[in-house]
């Protein structure tokens, strides 16, 4: 039998060594979470080496979604991996509420003067520095009469049975939701008129990301889709037979929410790292790269992207967006009723 | 009556031919050992027969019906493996009872059949034991009974005692042989065992390398080996190389480096020859003109004495340079270094093509 | 060598004491690996739900009585079962031929069909199922070639429904049936088969009575392993079964991943692990009948 006072001294032999991870972990590099594919790339070439060289700081990326992100914030307790966070609004919202986030100190970020209006939350709880538009895409040669208004999916019968719509799982989905409950209900929080609206298009194609949605677009399963922009220009300039509007209601959009993780030891760099993201050259950059419609005033559109980037400039109006650190109380339920009413 | 008749068979594993020309018939009732080393074709001759490989040439009948390429489960055998191959799952009765249960047997005749097969292999009790529960003997007598209780037209047995311990195994042949005496059933036995194929068979077939060497009773297979390689195979032998010089009657003039040796063979052998003398015929004295008188007489030298308990093995090295191995009796004065007069009668000497 | 082991060898091997220590670092792993990690899903299921932090403060049942009265949950957990269940017997059927065959060839050719055999497992599993991702789809091969072959006019939906997922699953999975099976086969003396034929029984008779009984061990084993994979599969689920599809663990991911419901969501996953369990439970006991015999 091992002995007691054996076991006790291996716990011991053990615990001795944590105070010195503990120091270990203070000269951890600075972690910017960033998402897969054109991004990591985009992030790793271009965007941290001038970050490091703007700065003087050094940082290392790490790849996932922003739900991964959420998790990975949350299982660090009071410690977090990353000092900031990027992901859509309503995801930012979650950990905002469970009192993961500090107020961002404007003092750091003097590049946020020029945000567009709407960008910035109030109380400075957060702001979106990467600008998605959500249009309605459809395929040309599937389609004759081209839709020009949200409206056109329930009113237009050749969309019937051929639309693709996002899965509750993905931002774009609870976007879609709250803007049929503002359209046809009593607001984006009409949750009962969004659901009865949404399910008169059934039967629809559901994607998870917008890959999925270029994807079935590609395969015509899909004949008209709300989707992003960027989606859409990079299936363009692949040839695709794809067409994207500006709906007369306004846009939709993913918003990268940037946000200080109060458990984060890195703020000042996460600081200088969101004031880096809203840089003029650096937002111009990202257009050119991703088709994200520039969040800073005085980032300019090179004229050859201006006719296929509509929501841009004065446009930026035209995003339509609800507030939800509310909403965070009914995501969990407005989920859980997809999955049952729409399947 | 010939019960199994196997007519020119031949067998290839792709290009290599691995039974040649086998023919070979076996009377209602006979015992015969399908005898040679490993890889000679005796297993596959006999798994032809069962069925269980095809044949590429020839025929094989059982009686007057051709059966080359009937099922196994329709040639009427019965077959004991080397493994045994007891169906694992089932007890000793439930092993008996499957060939009857296929046949349709009757339970109340499966039942006294049964019992009948136990109480011949001496395993009455052992009903309800799993094959688990046997030893290594027991075992291999519930593969016999399973085979005999269907009661098949042939017994088929693939080196049935290789896994038995050495005085189990002396103790079954003569207990498998007496069955097959009883039961009167036609068997064919394949091992590489010469002493078992010996004392159990009515005849035996000698194999090599595919084909049949010779097919006769023990007594001629050990007497008169019709080759080198049976006469190697079979018992312990010694050779002396040598050429026909003549022949007086029925024996042989032989020339050879230890001078001329008279010696049997089979009719018209000329040229190169090897004659074989078994040890036990070879008689051996001292020197000094006490050796008995023999058609022939070879001097030479003791090179060793190995003591064997009933007697010794002496190796003797001729004058004319020939290894020669007899036995004598412990209690014999030749030791090693020790001159030798060596005899053995022309009846006993056997002259093979070289 | 038989009989009794010489007393110098049993007593020296008795005098031999257990290295008790020698078992510590796998109890260290299965401790911080298994046992740590499913105390935490356990007590996280226990606690409150909350918005405004990870978790309430205080522990409930809540999550559990709600996943037991619910129908629509109970129906997810029936396509589960059912979808393991069918993947397990088609695995079972379409593997047990190729692992007889595997185990009794001699071919030269065996090699390349055991390659063959796992080969689902050398290429990553995201990929194998984007693969059919696009042979399942509208106008994907599987239509296209049912479509030629005029069995079908227009399109059938395989993909975002169970079959989709039931596909993409028994392909995965194939092998995890086929290699204990072929284990097991292997070890069955060949020669006991040719003694059921010898002794008069047909091919059939003797692979009823005696080759399927002797490997009822590989079955129990590679029908477990499938069912249980199968169950809690989740990126086949996830890619091929959109939402008419959807399996628990997809749900359960749901619930954790994008809904960022860590209590409910792992109320969720022991109560699936607990379904799981009893089935393979009940599933033991049933093949241990089977197998009682057996050595």
């Amino acid at each position: 039998m091992p002995s007691r006072r054996q076991f006790l001294a291996a716990m011991a032999a053990a615990s001795a060594t944590l105070p010195f991870a503990g120091r270990l972990r203070a000269q951890t590099p600075f972690v910017i979470p960033t998402y897969g594919g054109t991004w990591a790339k985009f992030w790793e070439e271009t965007l941290v080496p001038g970050f490091t060289a703007a700065t003087g700081t050094a940082a290392q990326i790490d790849v996932g979604l922003g739900k991964d992100f959420v998790s990975k914030i949350r299982a660090g307790g009071d410690a977090s991996p990353y000092s900031v966070f990027m992901g859509n609004e309503n995801i930012a919202a979650t950990l905002r509420a469970e009192g993961f986030f500090e107020p961002l100190d404007m003092s750091k970020i003097p590049n946020a003067a020029g945000l567009y209006d709407g960008l910035l939350n109030a109380n400075n709880s957060g702001l979106r520095a990467i600008v998605s538009p959500i249009g309605l895409a459809y395929r040309t040669d599937m389609v004759q009469t081209p839709p020009k208004a949200w409206t056109d999916l329930w009113d237009n019968p050749e969309f019937a049975g051929r639309i693709g719509l996002y899965q509750i799982g993905n931002t774009g989905a609870q976007l879609f939701l709250r803007m049929t409950g503002k359209l046809f209900g009593s607001g984006d929080t009409d949750m009962d008129t969004a659901f009865a609206k949404v399910k008169e298009l059934l039967p629809f194609t559901q994607a998870s990301w917008s890959g999925e949605v270029a994807a079935s677009l590609m395969r015509g399963d899909v004949a008209i889709a709300p989707v992003d922009w960027t989606e859409i220009l990079m299936l363009q300039d692949k040839g695709a037979p794809v067409e994207i509007v500006v709906p007369t209601e306004g846009v939709l959009s993913y918003e990268q929410s940037f946000n200080i993780v109060a458990t984060g030891d890195r703020k000042d760099e996460a600081h200088a790292y969101i004031n880096y993201l809203l840089d003029p050259q650096v937002q111009s950059n990202m257009a050119d790269v991703f088709y994200t419609s520039p969040a800073n005033r005085e980032a300019v559109v090179s004229d050859a992207l201006k006719p296929r980037l509509p929501i841009q400039g004065d446009a930026m109006s035209k995003i339509v967006r609800f507030e939800w650190d509310s909403y965070v109380d009914i995501a969990a339920e407005v989920a859980d009723r997809w999955n049952r009413e729409i399947g | 009556m010939t019960t199994l008749r196997l007519d020119r068979i031949n067998k290839f594993y792709g290009a290599v031919q691995v039974l040649r020309n086998i023919d070979l018939d076996i009377a209602q009732g006979e015992f015969v050992s399908l005898l040679g080393p490993s890889g000679c074709g005796k297993t596959t001759t006999l798994r032809c027969i069962a069925g269980f490989e095809t044949v590429d040439q020839g025929t094989i009948f059982f009686g007057s019906r051709d059966m080359t390429r009937a099922m196994p489960e329709h040639r009427d055998l019965g077959m004991v493996f080397q493994s045994y191959a007891l169906f694992p799952h089932m007890t000793v009765t439930e092993n008996l009872s499957f060939g009857l249960e296929v046949r349709k047997i009757a339970a109340a005749d499966r039942a006294r059949r049964i019992a009948a097969v136990l109480e011949m292999v001496r395993l009455t009790g052992f009903e309800k034991r799993f094959p688990r529960e046997l030893s290594g003997g027991q075992q291999q007598r519930v593969a016999l009974a399973r085979a005999l209780v269907i009661e098949p037209s042939v017994l088929l047995l693939d080196e049935p005692l290789a896994n038995l311990d050495a005085s189990l195994r002396d103790d079954m042949r003569f207990f498998i042989r007496d069955l097959q005496r009883r039961v009167g059933i036609t068997t064919i036995y394949v091992t590489h065992d010469q002493s078992e194929a010996m004392v159990m068979s009515d005849r035996i077939v000698v194999m090599n390398r595919g084909v049949i060497e010779q097919c006769g009773p023990p007594r001629e297979i050990y007497e008169r080996p019709a080759s080198q390689m049976v006469a190697g195979f079979i018992g312990q032998s010694n050779t002396v190389p040598g050429r026909v010089a003549g022949r007086e009657n029925d024996t042989y003039l032989v020339e050879t480096a230890e001078g001329p040796i008279r010696s049997l063979g089979p009719d018209g052998l000329s040229g190169e020859v090897r004659v074989m003398i078994r040890p036990e015929n070879i008689t051996t004295d001292p020197g000094g003109g006490t050796a008995v008188p023999a058609a022939n007489m070879l001097a030479g030298r003791v090179v060793k004495s190995v003591y064997q308990g009933d007697g010794c093995i002496l190796g003797i090295e001729s004058a004319g340079g020939t290894a020669f191995t007899t036995n004598v009796r412990a209690d014999s004065p030749l030791g090693a270094g020790a001159a030798v007069i060596i005899g053995f009668d022309a009846r006993q000497a056997w002259a093979i093509p070289a | 060598m038989t009989g009794a082991p010489s007393p110098a060898i049993a007593s020296r091997g008795g005098a031999q004491r257990p290295v008790w220590w020698l078992i510590l670092p796998a109890l260290v792993l299965l401790v911080c690996f298994l046992v740590l990690p499913y105390v935490s899903i356990v007590v996280m299921s226990f606690r409150e739900a909350s918005t405004r932090a990870v978790y309430g403060d205080g522990f409930t049942l809540e999550h559990y009585t709600t996943v037991i009265a619910d129908p629509f949950i109970w129906g997810i957990v029936w396509r589960t079962l059912r979808t393991g269940l069918i993947v397990t017997v088609v695995t079972l059927l379409l593997g047990y031929p190729v692992a007889y065959h595997l185990a009794r060839t001699r071919s030269r050719w065996a090699s390349v069909l055991y390659i063959f055999v796992i080969s689902p497992l050398l290429v990553g599993l995201v990929v194998r199922t984007f693969a059919w991702l696009i042979i399942l789809s509208n106008g994907g091969v599987a239509n296209n070639a049912l479509k030629w072959a005029g069995l079908i006019d227009r399109p059938i939906q395989l993909l975002n429904t169970p079959l989709g997922v039931t596909i993409g699953l028994i392909h995965v999975f194939l092998p995890f049936v086929i290699l204990p099976l072929l284990g097991n086969l292997q070890a069955i003396n060949p020669e006991v088969a040719m003694a059921g034929r010898s002794l008069g029984a047909s091919r059939l008779q003797t692979f009823l009575r005696v080759t399927l009984p002797l490997s009822m061990p590989g079955i129990q084993a590679g029908s477990i392993l499938v069912f249980v994979l199968s169950i809690s599969a989740y990126v086949t689920p996830a890619m091929l079964g959109g939402s008419q599809g959807r399996t628990m663990a997809v749900l359960v991911v749901q619930y954790l991943v994008d809904s960022f419901r860590w209590p409910a969501g792992a109320a969720l996953a022991i109560f699936m692990a607990a379904i799981t369990l009893s089935v393979i439970a009940v599933y033991l006991r049933l093949t241990a009948r089977a197998m009682r015999r057996l050595p």
